[in-house]
Order: structure tokens, then C-alpha cells, then sequence
């Protein structure tokens, strides 16, 4: 009985894996386009304006993220409506 | 990574008893699903930024939207003609 898993704990190490898997995939996106888009020219240190384009680079690629997300799902109900 | 979770959960089955063996079964296939389905958003969004994002704004405006629909919807078209091509080229 003492080797039975508990489910509850498979499926919730299942779940973290995924969510680090996500935002795994995400940095590594979103990493190499906003600085070709806000570090312009490399100095010794990332400067304020750079940071600040940083930061909202990555609130734009999130929205854009949402939309495209949105966009899919219509889609796909849109799809499986034909369909049936 | 989703064949690997396949196949690292079906080595959990012999300390599982039967019912919930199911269970988890079930679950793997929903999760796979989404994960999928986020796989496929973010690899849309790495496309359709390229295309659709020219500069950082406050806000994402209008056109940057509007951008980012037609570009999804038109990469499933284009998906799909392919798909029909390549259907009718192999019959030929």
C-alpha cells in the first residue's frame, strides 16, 4: 500500500512541468526580439532607456500573445462549427 | 516532451491501481492537448510579430491587432491550401 503514488501529486508535478515549459518557451521568444528591438547598440550596461524598453516590449509581446491566442481559439471554433 | 511524458507516466502504471491509471490517462491527454495549443500560440506569435510589430508602443494600437488577426488567420489558410495541394499533387 506504502508504494501506491497519490495521483493528486502525479498530476500536480505534470502541471509545474508544463508551466515551466511555457515559460520557458516564452523567454526564450521573446528574449532575442525585444533586444533587437530596444538594445540598438550594445554599451557596458543596459541604459534607463533601454531598460524601459525592455520592460514594455514585454507587456506589448504578452498582448500580442493574448491576441494571437484569442485569434486561434475563434478560429477554431469557428472550424469545428463547419465541420459538424 | 509530450512522448516523453507519455512514456515516463505509462512507467508510473504498475504503482497505480486500475481506476486510477484512467484517470491519469485521461488527464495526460487533456494537458497534452493545451500544451499543444500553447505550443502552436507561441509559435504564431513568434511569426506574426515579426510581421506585425514595427515599433514598441504604450499600447498595442489598433493596426498592430488588426495586424496580428489577419496574420494568424491567413497562416491557417495558408496551412490549409497547402495541405489541399499537396493532397491533389500525391493523387496525381
Amino acid at each position: 500500500m506504502t508504494e501506491k503514488l497519490d495521483i493528486n501529486a502525479v498530476k500536480q508535478a505534470v502541471r509545474n512541468q508544463i508551466v515551466l515549459q511555457n515559460f520557458q518557451t516564452l523567454l526564450s521568444n521573446m528574449v532575442p526580439k525585444c533586444f533587437e528591438k530596444c538594445v540598438i547598440k550594445p554599451g557596458t550596461k543596459l541604459d534607463w532607456s533601454e531598460e524601459s524598453c525592455l520592460v514594455r516590449c514585454a507587456e506589448r509581446y504578452n498582448d500580442a500573445l493574448s491576441t494571437v491566442s484569442a485569434t486561434y481559439i475563434g478560429r477554431m471554433k469557428r472550424e469545428s462549427g463547419q465541420d459538424s | 516532451m509530450d512522448s516523453k511524458l507519455a512514456s515516463a507516466i505509462s512507467g508510473l502504471d504498475a504503482k497505480l491501481d486500475a481506476k486510477s491509471s484512467a484517470e491519469l490517462a485521461k488527464f495526460i491527454e487533456m494537458e497534452e492537448q493545451r500544451a499543444t495549443f500553447q505550443a502552436q500560440v507561441h509559435e504564431y506569435t513568434d511569426l506574426c510579430w515579426d510581421k506585425c510589430i514595427t515599433k514598441i508602443r504604450p499600447q498595442l494600437d489598433n493596426s498592430d491587432r488588426v495586424c496580428l488577426v489577419n496574420c494568424v488567420e491567413r497562416f491557417i489558410d495558408t496551412t490549409f491550401l497547402l495541405m489541399r495541394t499537396l493532397g491533389e499533387d500525391a493523387r496525381k
